[in-house]
């Protein structure tokens, strides 16, 4: 009969069966079989995709949290020297590509540009910084590639604007809280989501245009559920999004909302941030005004909208009389036409 | 496991640099993956919990003070945290427990299959041990630590940690199915 072990022996013994010292015989006590049958278990690992991703919303992180004795907002990072070269580079470019978006006055002057950029948006020096430390290589150039699907016929999506404002915000510089590493990795989830964009290119409606002009170019769609919001980082099938911090839609979409992201891409001292430039909530209506206010029909009736807004799925399920005040009638962003009684379903 | 280079690591990850986070996320990813992954239901779970930590990880690193224990241990703290947490947030809504199971590496359909449904049955099995038990279990038997590296890691005294594993080790033999067996230990008769 086997003797059973109190914790001291169980211990020693299963140090000795661990380290190998003692044979594995058969055992019939089953506390030293479960601990074998645990030893035995598989070893699970991060799958590569899934590290990949971890990975980059760790470092994107890193870069919005101050350092250790440091204040955000500092223009550089514990001292590294080559940072601050490279800080002054990519703010240099953002200013020079955003500044036709009128946000920076003093783009024309290199390092005053990046003085005015970090004036503009001086929370973004730290992020941008931590970006560019992380992976700044030269640029490979895998973003812009990848982000080029086949032009179509355009039929404008109408809903764009009339339900959201246009969230290109040249100012933000925090947009490389992305900090994928260039590598082709990067380049294949990028394209996977433009593969699974439900939607070729298709270039901003005509409302869209005006914005489309001082906002980044539309090289990429993406429509799916918002799986994860971190301040302005909106995470649809595994794509990080950036939007404007101050982007009244952020206050809104929930996740699990289906978003129809317009976005342009921009290159950050090798690192590619995807920016969105047209937002759409298509399950869900809202609607932003031009003043940066935003209305979410809730479902019910108890949340009745501005003036200002048009809510037709809202007005025809809850002022079946009242007529519509404009818009489309059709607008897949609202979400409803008229007539139609449903509530509304998250997601 | 502390390497030597690791306090020049910690202290360059403290003051923002990212090669040294991407440095601690490399090393410990996996490890902290193991960790959770038994005491989840899901891949998704031990997934999102993971980077739960490591993102906790950056944001308590500016004030992360080296006292005598291991990094890993900081991280093993922030894990169990973060499990109890995912634990109190799952019992508000139902789960459903998706027997993935867990991945490995380059196994054979069939033992693929088999590792699959040993790895479901021990996680359902840990699952209704106390967190102090689980944490135990996996770090001696999943990490091979030895004792007195666990009692480091979780800031217990190596008898405790021997008294707890032998408790543990009883219920899970029990739910495992050998409650015959284990009779007798359930009796209290040995300990």
């Amino acid at each position: 009969m086997t003797d059973y072990f109190d914790p001291n022996s169980l211990a020693d013994e299963l140090d000795r069966l661990l380290d190998g010292v003692s044979s594995p015989a058969p055992f019939d006590d089953p506390l030293i079989e479960t601990a074998l049958r645990l030893s035995h278990a598989p070893h699970p690992t991060l799958k590569p995709e899934a590290f990949a991703r971890i990975q980059a919303q760790v470092l994107s992180a890193a870069g919005s949290v101050p350092p250790a004795g440091g204040s955000a907002g500092s223009a550089g990072l514990g001292g590294v020297s080559t940072g601050f070269i490279v800080l002054a580079v990519v703010l240099t470019m953002v200013a020079i590509a955003l500044g036709a978006y009128g946000v920076l006055s003093g783009a024309d002057d290199g390092p005053d540009a990046t003085a005015s950029t970090v004036t503009a948006a001086p929370e973004a020096s730290p992020s941008v910084n931590a970006l560019v430390n992380g992976e700044a290589t030269t640029a490979e150039a895998t973003g812009p590639a990848s982000f080029t699907p086949q032009p179509e016929t355009v039929n404008a999506t109408p809903p764009a604007t009339e339900t959201s404002q246009p969230t290109a915000r040249a100012t933000d510089t925090r947009a490389p809280t992305l900090t994928r590493p260039p590598d082709p990795d990067t380049a294949t989830r990028t394209t996977t989501a433009a593969r699974t964009a439900t939607a070729g290119f298709t270039p901003t409606a005509d409302s869209t245009a005006e914005a489309a002009e001082d906002a980044l170019p539309v090289t990429l769609i993406i429509e799916g559920p918002v799986a994860a919001i971190t301040d302005n980082i909106m995470t649809i099938y595994n794509i990080p999004v950036v939007f404007a911090p101050d982007d009244p839609l952020l206050s809104v979409i929930v996740i699990g909302d289906i978003v129809r992201i317009e976005a342009g891409t921009v290159d950050q001292g090798g690192v590619v941030v995807i920016e969105a430039v047209n937002v759409t909530v298509v399950n869900i209506d809202v609607v932003v005004s031009e003043g940066g206010q935003v209305w979410r029909d809730n479902g019910s009736c108890s949340n009745p909208p501005p003036d200002w807004a048009p809510a037709v799925g809202w007005r025809a399920r809850c002022q079946p009389q009242q007529p519509q005040p404009g818009g489309p009638p059709d607008n897949p962003g609202r979400g409803r036409g008229p007539g139609d009684d449903d509530d509304d379903d998250d997601g | 496991m502390t390497s030597p280079d690791m306090p020049q690591v910690v202290r360059r990850a403290q003051q923002g640099d990212t090669d040294a986070i991407a440095n601690l996320y490399e090393r410990y990813a996996n490890v902290i993956y193991r960790y959770v992954s038994y005491r989840v239901s899901t891949t998704a779970d031990a997934e999102d919990l993971t980077a739960e930590v490591f993102l906790k990880m950056v944001e308590g690193l500016p004030g992360y003070r080296e006292q005598g224990t291991p990094f890993e241990a900081w991280l093993y703290r922030i894990a169990s945290a973060r499990i109890i947490d995912f634990r109190r947030r799952a019992q508000r809504r139902p789960l459903t427990i998706l027997t993935d199971g867990l991945e490995d590496s380059k196994p054979l359909p069939e033992e693929q299959l088999q590792q699959r449904q040993e790895v479901d049955t021990l996680r359902r099995a840990i699952s209704v041990l106390s967190d102090e038990q689980q944490a135990i279990l996996v770090l001696r038997f999943i990490e091979r630590k030895s004792h007195q590296q666990v009692a480091d890691l979780i800031g217990k005294s190596v008898s405790a940690v021997k008294s707890i594993q032998h408790r543990a080790l009883i219920q899970l033999a029990a739910q495992l199915g050998s409650e015959e067996k284990v009779r007798h230990y359930l009796r209290g008769s040995h300990d």
